[in-house]
C-alpha cells in the first residue's frame, strides 16, 4: 500500500532527478492515472500518449509540486486531466466540434449522485461528497460542472449546449460553483 | 474550510472563489487564465481557493485504476532516460537499490588504494542543494586526501542523521559517514584519485541515528550536488 508520505518522497527524489523513484512514482501511480485518461478520452491508445505526457510534466515539474498546497495524488491527477483535456480539445476542434462520444460515464455519475443532504454528510470519500452536492444542484448546473471538467468544454460550448446567452451561462455557474462551495464546506 | 476574512471582503473573496474555481475547470480565457496565475503566485489566499477545488473536482475523475500496457513505460524510460551522461548515470542506479553492489563498492572502493601523483595539489568543491531546506557545502583537497563537508542549513529531526554519500559515475553511492553534532562531516579519501573524483557525486539522505545500515540510502536524498574543480 502507497502512502501519501510515499508519493511525496518520490516526488522530492525525483526532484533531486533520481530515476528509481520515478520508477516508484509509476508503479504506485500508472493504474489510477490510466484510468483518469481512458475515462477522458475513451480512447485507448489516445489515453496511452496522454498518460506518457501526463508522466512526462510529472517529471519535469516534480520539483514544482509543492507551489500550489496540492495533496500529491491531487496533484498527479490535475497533471493528467489537464494533459488528457488538452488531447481531447484537439482532437474536437479536429472534428469541427462534432465529438460527443466521450466522457459519458463522468455525466452518468453525476446523475447518480446521491440527492440529499444526509447522504452528502455521511459521504465518505471527497468524491463521494461532491459527488452528492452536485445532486443538490439542479441537473443541467451539475452536468455542466461535470462536462467542464472531464470533456473540457468552454462557455462558449455549454451556452450552446443548454441553449442559453454565454453571459448567462458565465452567471449560472457562477452561481451553481458557490451552492456547491457552501454544501462542500457544510 | 473556515473563512476568516472580514465582512467587507467576503464577496470580493466569494468572487475570487468563483475564479479558482473556474480556473481549476478550465474554463477561463487565455488570457484570464494567465492573469489568475499572476494574481495566484503572489496571493496565497488565491493558492488554497485553487487547491480547495482542485482537491474536490479530481473526485470527478474518480473511478477504475487501469493497469497501462508495458509499451508506455518503456517509451517513457526512452524519452527521459535515452542519451547517457555522467548526470544520466547518477540518475540509472537511482537511491536505493542495488543494496548489495553498493557493499560490494564500499570494500572495493577503500581497498583500492591509488598511488597518488600529488605533486600538484587538486582542490574540489562541491555545493549540495535540495528542496527542504537543507544545503551544504563541501571541498576535497588532494594534497590531505581530507573531504570536509559542512551544513549551511538544515537539521536532522528528533532520532535521525544525515548521513554524506559519495556517488561516483555508474556505481551505488558509498557512505562517508554522518554530520557531527558540529555540523560537520570529514572522511579520509587518500584511497581515490582525485581524477576519479572530478564529476562524482556528493548527496545527504535523511537516516535514522547512528545511519544507514544496509550500505545504502534509505531516506529521503535532501540535498545533492557534484563536485567540481575549484
Amino acid at each position: 500500500m502507497t502512502t501519501r508520505a510515499d508519493i511525496e518522497s518520490y516526488l522530492a527524489r525525483m526532484a533531486l532527478r533520481d530515476r528509481a523513484a520515478f520508477d516508484l512514482l509509476y508503479d504506485a501511480t500508472s493504474a489510477k492515472l490510466f484510468g483518469v485518461c481512458l475515462r477522458i478520452l475513451n480512447d485507448r491508445p489516445q489515453a496511452e500518449d496522454a498518460l506518457q505526457d501526463a508522466f512526462m510534466r510529472i517529471w519535469e515539474r516534480a520539483d514544482r509540486y509543492r507551489v500550489n498546497g496540492l495533496s500529491p495524488m491531487t496533484w498527479l491527477i490535475t497533471i493528467t486531466r489537464n494533459v488528457a483535456i488538452d488531447r481531447l480539445r484537439a482532437r474536437r476542434s479536429a472534428a469541427g466540434g462534432a465529438d460527443t462520444t466521450v466522457g459519458e460515464e463522468a455525466l452518468e455519475r453525476v446523475a447518480d449522485a446521491g440527492p440529499t443532504p444526509e447522504q452528502a454528510a455521511m459521504a465518505s470519500s471527497e468524491g463521494e461528497k461532491l459527488r452528492a452536492c452536485l445532486g443538490e444542484l439542479p441537473a443541467d448546473r451539475a452536468e455542466a460542472v461535470a462536462r467542464a471538467y472531464m470533456m473540457g468544454d468552454t462557455y462558449q460550448e455549454l451556452a450552446t449546449r443548454f441553449d442559453v446567452p454565454l453571459n448567462t451561462m458565465r452567471t449560472w455557474l457562477r452561481r451553481a460553483l458557490m451552492t456547491l462551495k457552501e454544501c462542500l464546506t457544510r | 474550510m473556515s473563512d476568516g476574512t472580514d465582512q467587507t471582503q467576503g464577496g470580493e473573496r466569494d468572487d475570487d472563489r468563483a475564479l479558482a474555481a473556474e480556473y481549476a475547470l478550465g474554463l477561463l480565457e487565455a488570457e484570464d487564465a494567465r492573469v489568475f496565475e499572476e494574481r495566484m503566485a503572489r496571493d496565497p489566499a488565491l493558492r488554497a481557493f485553487y487547491a480547495d477545488w482542485c482537491e474536490q473536482f479530481v473526485g470527478l475523475a474518480e473511478g477504475e485504476d487501469v493497469p497501462p500496457p508495458a509499451g508506455v513505460k518503456a517509451a517513457l524510460d526512452a524519452e527521459l532516460f535515452a542519451q547517457t551522461s555522467a548526470t544520466t548515470s547518477l540518475m540509472r542506479w537511482g537511491f536505493g537499490a542495488l543494496v548489495g553492489a553498493a557493499a560490494a563498492a564500499a570494500v572495493a572502493f577503500v581497498s583500492l588504494n591509488y598511488v597518488i601523483p600529488a605533486l600538484d595539489q587538486t582542490v574540489l568543491e562541491a555545493s549540495l542543494e535540495g528542496e527542504v531546506g537543507v544545503s551544504v557545502s563541501a571541498r576535497y583537497e588532494s594534497a590531505s586526501g581530507e573531504l570536509v563537508a559542512a551544513r549551511l542549513s538544515g537539521s536532522p529531526g528528533a532520532g535521525r542523521d544525515h548521513e554524506l554519500w559519495l556517488i561516483l559515475p555508474d556505481q551505488a553511492p558509498v557512505s562517508l559517514g554522518l554530520f557531527g553534532a558540529d555540523g560537520r562531516a570529514i572522511a579520509d579519501l587518500s584511497g581515490a584519485s582525485p581524477d576519479v573524483l572530478v564529476g562524482a557525486v556528493l548527496a545527504v539522505s535523511d537516516e535514522p541515528t547512528g545511519g544507514s545500515t544496509t550500505g545504502a540510502p534509505t531516506g529521503d536524498v535532501l540535498a545533492i550536488g557534484p563536485l567540481t574543480l575549484l
